[in-house]
């Protein structure tokens, strides 16, 4: 087995999060520090807010405020110089996933002594090193969980090109999660990206490939917290709780999927992101929706805990399934379906602006990856993957139409409790 | 919002040939004189010197000293050797290679270099603060599965003033590496097996079933509101504890009835993952009683544990029942969860649980039976007194009707 637990991360989690990682950032050794944030993070005012918490325990000796939405090659060797002539030994990031891949990105190069980054072009991350450069971060936001995972992207804007690492020399050390910190977003991005966690925990439990205990317990954890609060923190998006469990659970999530070396899922959705600059998670999940009734599982993969967690889930009736494959497909789809009464996510790649033209390109650049290690992954079954997804809604609609109209009796009820649920939800905001 | 949780960054190494890394990891940990821990039995068998040579394939590493420890050794004594030991020979790293007992006791001795303290006794009040801490890598190699010490932040000392057991829980406690070795698991007999699933289970119950300490009901709140309280557990370690509980059963059974190196290193990566998931919890009061017991009886910890079981399980029945409902899914499966009606999953739960620890006891643990008098009863009450986590329970503690259970 690899040394997959060099991964491991340490959390802390819940009210007064940032007081109390004060004495974990000081065990980690942290003396000076370098602080990143995203631009959002500092106007809105959470970057005070933090620094309040330290309360002036944590020496921070150098920030870098204004990231934007991209992590560049620039921003990074930017922050790489004001590392070094700061002398600093560790790094705190708050704020969104540019800022945590731009920290990654440092800290990798700092392992390596190479100052420029397009260096990587000629070279390939070192595996060993003995330095050591502690991270810690707190994210803001619901992302794809990449503050748990070891991949990194930077775009190099010039040359039009990005830099992929993918070394456990970017592992975070440290995350915290404090309700403080959690935004608000609207209702459909906390659907996206909640039922994009929800995806990668189901992906990373479903996946033949080895997994690591940690992840599987992770994953796990992430089902239970997103089928408990995911609606509730939709329909209530202003109340802490519910938006801080569901960012623990997206972590959570990243954390067990990330673990994998990357799928086919990833692989596509990184490719229609770069071509059509259009949200990952939206891919992600869109493509996780269809994949997951066209793939052949041999059911030797650890189903129990799954179907154990579904089968307590609200929405499921337990009843006697054809096998466990039958039941996880159902219960996923039937799980996504009924959120959508509650929030219209995109569900098909041409709302995104993917063209069919395009998509034999797309799927001739991933298929050379994929082709040795799972004889499934054929070029026909990408390009059926991605028909599927371009218009997954408009083919099924007549069908959906006549389940939901069966459904409807019975989540009349629900409607009314939910709408009364938002009612006192907006009273306590 | 009352909801905190924490987990250990204990990184557990399970590959093939894990005691081959170790050589590595120390480097990377910036060690260079090691003090090695281990038993007489681990020393027979060639294991010590094993790690030995291990370790002394990189140049820069030497085996500063090595103690044979004595899981029946007065604890505190040992550790004023140890600390001798460690300071004469200028270690700067400590690895250790046991049972739970001497994993615990390399810990104790962690937490003194660290901060700099000789008396052990000093940690058992949790107001002790450092002036400065040393930073002292610390490696694990469990040889026996189910304690859970190797990757957890608590240590258990028997105070002999006092003559009970008593809890140190710190972060700098949490080892930085535990290395499973499946062959030297694999040592282990049959009963003790047997033990160490009991010991997982009841870890994993526990950590269902404990709540934030700040939360217990006292005299006050019973007064206003009754005996109980919610149960809020921390979702990470809900996550962990219900895949322990998954499969645990068949995979007991599997092992005990035909034992192999794999079968047996799987229960102990569950026992280690959940050590680690459980951390910030506490002990719950299943531990706790069976401390007590053992405390009192002069007993293994482990031998204490099914009456243990048995008597939590009647305590908190009530305080407990919709984690109970909930235990039967993982336990039992989702098929025998959806055949059972809701109102009676606790009881099918705590039924199929005493059958299981019956079985056991039956088949392996037949000659270690005992029973408690008035007066041990009375002792094993008090004890739990000294603990603070055996109040770390939803039910207030209500020594008389314990004490009729036991």
């Amino acid at each position: 087995m690899e040394y997959n637990f060099e991964r491991d991360i340490k959390f802390v989690v819940g009210d007064k999060a940032l007081r109390r990682s004060v004495k974990e950032i000081n065990n980690l050794g942290c003396r000076r520090i370098l602080l990143i944030c995203d631009e959002m993070s500092d106007r809105v005012g959470q970057l005070k807010d933090m620094l309040r918490q330290f309360n002036k325990e944590v020496n921070i000796v150098e920030k870098i405020k204004r990231i934007g939405d991209i992590a560049t090659v620039e921003e990074c060797e930017k922050t790489l110089r004001a590392y070094k002539a700061s002398e600093c030994d560790s790094i705190i990031v708050l704020g969104k996933k540019s800022a945590v891949a731009i920290a990654k990105a440092v800290k990798i190069m700092l392992k390596d002594g190479i100052s420029i980054i397009s260096n990587y072009r000629k070279f390939t991350v070192n595996n060993i090193s003995s330095v050591r450069v502690p991270l810690v971060v707190v994210p803001t936001n619901l992302s794809s969980g990449v503050e748990a995972s070891n991949f990194v992207r930077i775009y190099d804007v010039e040359q039009n090109d990005i830099f992929e690492f993918n070394t456990t020399f970017a592992q975070t050390n440290l995350i915290v999660i404090d309700p403080l910190m959690t935004d608000t977003m609207p209702p459909k991005s906390i659907a996206t990206s909640g039922l994009h966690a929800l995806a990668m925990a189901v992906m990373s439990l479903t996946s033949e490939k080895d997994s690591d205990p940690m992840g599987e317990v992770y994953a796990v954890t992430a089902i239970r917290l997103l089928t408990d609060n995911l609606k509730k923190c939709i329909l209530q998006n202003k109340i802490k709780s519910f938006r801080f469990r569901v960012l623990l659970a997206s972590i959570l999530a990243g954390y067990a999927y990330w673990q994998t070396p990357k799928d086919i899922i990833s692989e596509l959705s990184d490719r229609i992101s770069d071509r059509y600059r259009a949200n990952y998670g939206n891919i992600f999940l869109i493509l996780f929706l269809n994949y997951i009734g066209m793939h052949k599982w041999h059911a030797d993969f650890d189903s129990d805990n799954l179907i154990n967690l579904l089968g307590d889930n609200g929405y499921i009736v337990l009843k006697d399934m054809g096998s466990k494959r039958d039941f996880i497909v159902d219960s996923v789809n039937n799980y996504y379906k009924r959120l959508k009464n509650y929030v219209a996510y995109v569900d098909n790649l041409s709302d995104l602006g993917v063209k069919r033209e395009d998509l034999v390109d797309i799927a001739s650049s991933v298929i050379s990856m994929h082709t040795d290690e799972n004889e499934e992954y054929t070029f026909s079954f990408i390009m059926e993957l991605l028909d599927k997804s371009l218009l997954s809604s408009d083919g099924e609609n007549s069908e959906e139409k006549s389940d939901e109209q069966s459904d409807a009796v019975e989540e009349n009820a629900s409607d009314k409790e939910d709408n009364k649920l938002q009612e006192e939800g907006e009273k306590q905001a | 919002m009352n909801y905190n949780e924490f987990s250990n960054g204990t990184k557990i190494i399970d590959s093939q040939n894990s005691i081959d890394e170790l050589s590595t990891i120390l480097v990377g940990l910036n060690a260079s004189r090691i003090l090695l821990i281990g038993n007489t039995r681990l020393n027979d068998l060639g294991y010590i010197d094993k790690i030995r040579k291990s370790i002394e394939k990189q140049s820069r590493l030497k085996v500063g000293a090595v103690y044979l420890g004595n899981d029946l050794a007065d604890g505190e004594d040992m550790l004023k050797d140890l600390y001798f030991v460690y300071m004469s020979n200028n270690c700067d790293c400590i690895t250790v290679c046991g049972s739970g007992k001497l994993i615990d006791y390399a810990k104790a001795l962690k937490i003194m270099i660290a901060a700099q303290i000789k008396d052990v006794k000093k940690f058992f009040t949790p107001s002790i603060t450092a002036r400065e801490i040393i930073y002292t890598p610390f490696i694990a190699i469990p040889s026996e599965f189910g304690s859970g010490s190797e990757t957890n932040s608590t240590s258990i000392i028997f105070d002999k003033e006092k003559n009970v057991s008593r809890n140190i829980c710190d972060g700098l406690l949490s080892p930085d590496y535990c290395l499973i070795d499946a062959e030297l698991i694999a040592d282990m007999d049959d009963k003790r097996r047997a033990y160490g699933v009991l010991e997982i289970f009841a870890r994993a119950v526990d950590g269902l079933t404990v709540t934030d300490a700040m939360n217990t009901p006292t005299d006050a709140f019973s007064k206003r509101y009754g005996d109980y309280i919610e149960l809020h557990t921390s979702a990470i370690c809900e996550g962990f504890c219900q895949v322990a509980l998954t499969g645990l059963k068949k995979g007991a059974v599997d092992m005990l009835e035909n034992p192999s190196a794999v079968k047996t290193k799987n229960m102990e990566e569950k026992s280690a993952y959940l050590s680690k998931g459980t951390d910030s919890s506490g002990l719950g009061l299943i531990q706790c009683l069976a401390q007590a017991i053992s405390d009192i009886k002069k007993v293994e910890y482990y031998v204490a544990l099914p009456k243990a079981i048995k008597a939590v399980f009647a305590y908190n029945e009530q305080a407990c029942k919709a984690t109970y409902s909930r235990c039967l899914l993982f336990f039992s499966g989702w098929q025998v969860y959806s055949e059972c009606k809701q109102e009676e999953r606790s009881k099918a739960f705590i039924d199929s649980v005493i059958e299981f620890v019956d079985s056991l006891e039956e088949k392996y643990f037949g000659e270690d039976k005992f029973e408690l008098n008035d007066e041990d009863k009375q002792a094993v009450i008090n004890a739990m007194a000294y603990n603070v986590n055996a109040l770390n329970n939803p039910r207030k503690f209500n020594a008389a009707l314990f004490k009729t259970l036991l």
